[in-house]
């Protein structure tokens, strides 16, 4: 039998695993709906402004005065979806550990382990399975979300060629953050002793990621957990909150989701001019050092399983 | 002469500081039904354990069916079978879905037939499609030894296979185990501490003491040699005793 094969047969049953757990199906709903929903909360946001807008401009004109430029005139039309970078940063990375946790765990809350390493597989084809699995699902996942992002901009009229392609290219990115998560959480599942210990480092870990480090490298940036696009405002007029930023800036990385996301959706509508290549190159790299990273640690932790000590028994 | 099936060349595992195996040579001949005896601790699982592969020894080595268990330790995992002390599946998945995934682990294509003409064989076929969390301690093992032999072994691993089974499930087990040997011809590598279980169906006895290998004969020639003892519980512990003062 081949590595191929042995990966394909514990990937299909990894999923076949996941399709029974209503725990996953229940977050995974909450996404999709939030998905369909995004468009719609977005659209009705700017619906209301330009009603807000004729209404007083109505009134402006009737008292001869000026009327000011409707206020969202040079915002991209896909503004409407950018709610959907907040549900990823949010959602989608804990969709993503939780699926990641439940492909990680399985076998060794079953006891099948032992099992498992009596056959001819090899922990890599045994992390290999998991890995094929998690990218399998996770595709499905975002496809879906594209899918519905794309019918949600058609109903919305913003729908070209050209924004089809920036919704496309953000979703590949929500992949890529999304897929750290599963790794590091399927990491995490083989290497805690207990399934309560993995799933808990993980969420802790996605508090991290998604409150902890923004806030401590845009503290200073009050909107910045809501605003999927960092105000560049000039408020970094301390030196140790500005050290602080710097320092921490780096390793954030939903932050640096959060700014290429918005750039890729051209919805990075910054009054202090676009950021430059080199800054999106930075965040780039950085979700990519992401999922190396949480890589990293899944091959290591499955290299040290122990197949006859690696069983659960709760 | 019967055939080496197993051969155990100074098998040892420490753990730390701690000798679990100290050791220990012997052969196991097949067809054999050999009971590896052994108060609790006394390193029979983790004898079982570097037998089947799941771990390395620290040092010496064993031949399984002429293969190697260091160099050649895929070729010994096609022709053994396991089952563990405890034995778990996937408790969402039936026991045919438990049994279809360890079939395709073991390389069999189109494992249907397989998987149930090996519960027909145990008296399980009823319980195919019944999930595993629902079914009895004495049903999950019969699973178990399916799983084990739907490749079709030349060696059967069990480790404690009656524990915790009703006195009714230890009999149907053991007429089990007795059929796999006759009727499949599987050499039979059993552990345990009961030793009811061992008079009634090993040939051969070996005994293990805090790591060492202290015993070793066919059961017919033990209770030859110890016939002032009435039974095989009055040698294994004659042998313990004589083994605890060794020790001191």
């Amino acid at each position: 039998m081949t590595a191929g094969e042995t990966i394909k047969i514990i990937a299909r049953k990894e999923i076949k695993y996941l399709l029974r757990e209503k725990t996953f199906f229940l977050l995974l709903a909450v996404f999709i709906i939030m998905a369909a929903l995004s468009t719609f909360i977005g659209w009705s946001a700017q619906h209301t402004i330009r009603n807000v807008y004729d209404a007083a401009t109505a009134e402006l004109a009737a008292n001869h005065q000026a009327i000011p430029a409707f206020p969202l005139a040079h915002v991209s039309s896909l503004a409407i979806i950018k709610n959907m970078i907040i549900y990823v940063v949010l959602i989608g990375s804990l969709v993503s550990i939780i699926l990641g946790y439940f492909i990680g765990i399985n076998d060794r809350i079953s006891g099948t382990i032992k099992l498992i390493f009596s056959r001819q597989v090899s922990k890599t084809e045994l992390l290999g399975g998991k890995i094929f699995a998690i990218t399998y699902v996770l595709s499905i996942i975002t496809l879906s979300a594209l899918a519905i992002s794309l019918i949600s901009a058609g109903i919305f009229h913003v729908l070209s060629f050209a924004n089809g392609l920036k919704i496309l290219g953000f979703y590949a990115l929500s992949f890529l953050y999304m897929l750290g998560f599963a790794l590091l959480s399927l990491a995490l599942a083989m290497k805690m002793k207990s399934s309560a210990g993995a799933i808990l480092y993980s969420l802790f870990i996605w508090i991290i990621i998604t409150f902890a480090l923004p806030e401590l490298s845009s503290a200073l940036y009050p909107t910045s957990l809501l605003n999927p696009v960092l105000p560049p405002t000039d408020i970094l007029n301390s030196p140790v909150l500005s050290y602080i930023h710097n320092f921490v800036w780096p390793f954030s990385i939903s932050e640096h989701f959060k700014e290429l996301s918005a750039a890729v959706l051209g919805v990075a509508d910054l009054p202090g001019g676009q950021p430059s290549l080199y800054a999106y190159g930075f965040n780039i790299s950085i979700i990519f050092f992401w999922n190396i990273f949480s890589f990293l640690a899944a091959f290591l932790f499955f290299r040290k399983i122990k197949p006859a000590q690696s069983d659960l028994y709760e | 002469m019967a055939q080496k099936i197993i051969e155990i060349k100074n098998l040892t595992k420490d753990y730390g500081d701690f000798r679990a195996v100290d050791s220990i040579s012997f052969v196991v001949e097949a067809g054999d039904v050999f009971g590896f005896l052994g108060h609790n601790g006394a390193g029979k699982t983790t004898t079982v354990n570097m037998l089947t592969t799941l771990i390395d020894p620290s040092s010496g080595t064993a031949d399984i069916a002429g293969f190697d268990l260091l160099k050649h330790p895929f070729e010994i995992k096609k022709i053994i079978g396991y089952v563990p002390e405890n034995v778990e599946l996937y408790q969402t998945f039936s026991a045919y879905e438990n049994l279809e995934y360890f079939a395709r682990l073991s390389d069999i294509k189109n494992p249907e037939k397989i998987i149930n003409d090996t519960l027909d064989f145990l008296g399980a076929g009823d319980y195919a499609g019944k999930e595993a969390g629902d079914l009895s301690k004495g049903m999950r093992q019969r699973i178990g030894i399916a799983q084990a032999i739907l490749h079709n072994p030349k060696i059967l691993f069990l480790d404690e296979p009656t524990s915790g089974l009703d006195p009714l499930g230890m009999k149907q087990l053991r007429e089990l185990i007795l059929r796999l040997n006759r009727e499949k011809n599987i050499t039979i590598f059993m552990n345990t501490h009961l030793l009811s279980e061992v008079s009634k169906i090993c040939k051969t006895i070996g005994i293990l003491s805090h790591g060492r290998l202290v015993y070793l004969d066919s059961l017919k020639n033990s209770l030859a040699k110890f016939k002032n003892q009435n039974s095989l519980e009055e040698i294994y512990l004659d042998i313990e005793k004589h083994d605890s003062r060794r020790d001191d």
